[in-house]
């Protein structure tokens, strides 16, 4: 997605969303996946689609989409439930180690009233209990954030991830 | 149990076939993973990819065969091929994308190219540069025997491997229930993902061969959550599931539903006529009622299939999922992760079918991200020098041996429980078979 010719937000309107961003990435880090559940909206998508390699100018025939995402609120809701039990993961049973590194945050007006179109690019390092050595997850996202009442929120998350393979067993932690 | 002392030109020895102890070498040993790809990979027709995936005239997408790169390539003269994805000058990479269209294949190197049907077309100088010298025949790409059966298309450069119906032989009853039931068959729902897992391939072909105990242990609690079904009953039907010993080293297993489960839970209404008219009624009478299929082709494909919901608000659905366990390493594997769907479906189920795949078995999904960390586990517990002298127990085989159902209606030997190991030793015991011949054929 191109940036260009799109309207900038004030200083004020790029700095909340920059404290958006950045309280997710620690609600992140903290495993405080409940707290975050509070700062989407009820129609939130929140979309990781596959990432193939093709040649220039070609693009996937498939009429469908493939990912290792595609989530609503309620799906959402049973990862988080299931993350934060004790040992009701076995994935997340002791909890994997990650640190988000959120950079290049652009904030436009979004499409309507009271909402910003955010990108942002996010490198993780992350450690879990069968690797020692550390794996990093690199992702470009698209967001649209809603401002309800005052207060932002996440009601759209594309994730543009950059590995065609993904180099870890699994993912199962947010970005 | 433990085994100290191992002939490496016995690698048979490994598996005993009469008391269900593995030693955990088979699943860790570099020197046993070597000699899979001559044994197993190379001799064995493997799957290649589905022909939903090249479905127009120049087609193509690249995949792996055991460790080589190939292309799969739906050629100008609308047949699928596949070829070795080198180069026959110097060997270099023809198709370095994942798919794309085009009518010719180009050599990066120096310039070579080839028509999509294999055949040499240009060289870098002109032909009479060789002055007659060369046999351009050896210049076309090589070529592997390809087979299809119900839309998945398999390939091996084993000139003495068996015919493909022969390799599948009974697996193929069970292949319709799948991806055979409506006239126009199955389809892929977009691009596969990829991931790379901590284990040996065969955990992931053995596990979805079938493991009926692992799902309630490993996956106890989103069982609880996205299937609508009490635990105790899950269990008692998981018992009471078959678990089918198929042939050549394909197994599956079936959970039908529990008393009072309503037929074609989770599929489609509009496909059951298509079903009806499809398949026998033997086939009928396993796919009405089933709850949860899982299957094997001997060596590296496999799917699975039942209905999930994520949702309190919406019914649950089938899904259905398809891979291939690469043996990347002896405890590397990539999965290439897909969904699938009767064609004739409508796009909004198919739409629905995928988004709960995706939300349960990828690498992110809410059961797949569980089965990753335990095998990861196993892959280090089972690795170290005392740890691979220890066996790896399928003994559940001893109590389940002369539990055949004599009337089941599929072929094969059905056993009367998913919860006795008998389908997924069947796995061990054609690694064993193949692992154990030294000359080309199987």
């Amino acid at each position: 997605m191109t940036t260009a010719n799109r309207e900038e937000v004030s200083d004020r309107d790029y700095r909340r969303v920059m404290n958006f961003v950045y309280d997710e990435a620690e609600l992140f880090d903290d495993q405080d996946y409940a707290t975050w559940l509070g700062r989407v909206t009820a129609d939130i998508r929140y979309v990781m689609p596959v990432r193939s390699i093709l040649e220039k100018g070609q693009v996937s025939q498939q009429k469908f989409q493939n990912g290792y995402f595609d989530d609503d609120l309620d799906s959402l809701t049973l990862r988080i439930d299931l993350w934060s039990q004790a040992s009701s993961t076995v994935a997340e049973s002791p909890p994997s180690v990650t640190r988000h590194f959120v950079t290049n945050i652009r904030a436009f007006a979004g499409p309507e009233v009271d909402t910003f179109s955010v990108t942002s690019n996010v490198l993780v390092f992350r450690i879990r209990a069968t690797q020692s050595e550390p794996y990093f997850f690199s992702c470009r996202r698209q967001d649209l954030l809603r401002d309800q009442q005052g207060e932002l929120k996440l009601a759209n998350r594309l994730i543009q991830m950059d590995e065609p393979v993904v180099q870890a067993p699994n993912l199962s932690f947010l970005v | 149990m433990k085994l100290e002392a191992f002939n490496p030109q016995r690698p048979e020895d490994l598996v005993d076939p009469d008391t269900g102890w593995v030693n955990r070498r088979v699943f860790v040993d570099d020197d046993i993973h070597a000699l899979e790809m001559t044994r197993i990979f190379a001799r064995s027709w493997l799957f290649v990819g589905h022909d939903s995936e090249v479905s127009k005239v120049g087609d193509y997408v690249t995949r792996t065969l055991g460790d080589d790169p190939v292309i799969l390539s739906h050629t100008s003269d609308g047949e699928f091929k596949v070829f070795l994805n080198a180069c026959p000058h110097r060997g270099a990479l023809l198709c370095r994308a994942d798919a794309g269209n085009t009518p010719s294949f180009n050599c990066p190197y120096h310039g070579w190219t080839f028509r999509n049907n294999g055949e040499l077309n240009t060289l870098a100088d002109s032909r009479e540069s060789y002055r007659g010298k060369v046999d351009f025949a050896d210049y076309n790409l090589v070529e592997a025997r390809v087979g299809s059966y119900a839309g998945l298309i398999f390939a091996t450069f084993n000139e003495a491997a068996p015919s493909l119906e022969e390799h599948l032989g009974n697996a193929r009853w069970y292949i319709d229930l799948f991806f055979n039931r409506t006239p126009n068959g199955a389809e892929v729902l977009g691009a596969p993902v990829k991931w790379m897992a901590d284990k040996n391939w065969k955990y992931g072909a053995i596990n979805f061969a079938a493991d009926g105990p692992h799902a309630l242990a490993a996956h106890g609690p989103i069982s609880r959550k996205a299937i609508d079904m009490p635990m105790a009953a899950l269990i008692e039907i998981a018992k009471n599931g078959p678990a089918v010993r198929i042939g050549n080293g394909h197994g599956c297993i079936f959970v039908p539903g529990p008393p009072g489960f309503p037929d074609w839970t989770g599929f489609d209404p509009a496909m059951v006529p298509l079903y009806q008219q499809m398949l026998s009624e033997g086939q009928i009478s396993q796919l009405k009622s089933m709850f949860n299929g899982v299957m094997t082709v001997f060596p590296n494909l496999s799917w699975v299939h039942f209905p999930v919901s994520l949702s309190p608000k919406k019914p649950p659905i089938n899904f259905f999922n398809m891979r291939v366990w690469q043996p990347t390493a002896a405890g590397k594997s990539e999965i290439w992760n897909w969904f699938m769907a009767d064609k004739e479906s409508v796009d909004e189920y198919k739409q629905a079918s995928l988004q709960l795949g995706i939300q349960t078995f990828t690498a992110a999904g809410t059961f797949d991200q569980d089965d990753a960390e335990a095998w990861a586990s196993i892959n280090k517990g089972s690795r170290g020098t005392i740890g691979r002298q220890r066996m790896s127990s399928y003994q559940m085989i001893l109590a389940s041996e002369d539990q055949r159902i004599a009337d089941f209606p599929g072929p094969g030997d059905a056993y009367h429980s998913t919860y006795s190991e008998m389908s997924e030793f069947g796995v061990l015991l054609q690694w064993r078979k193949m692992m154990a011949e030294s000359g080309g054929n199987r």
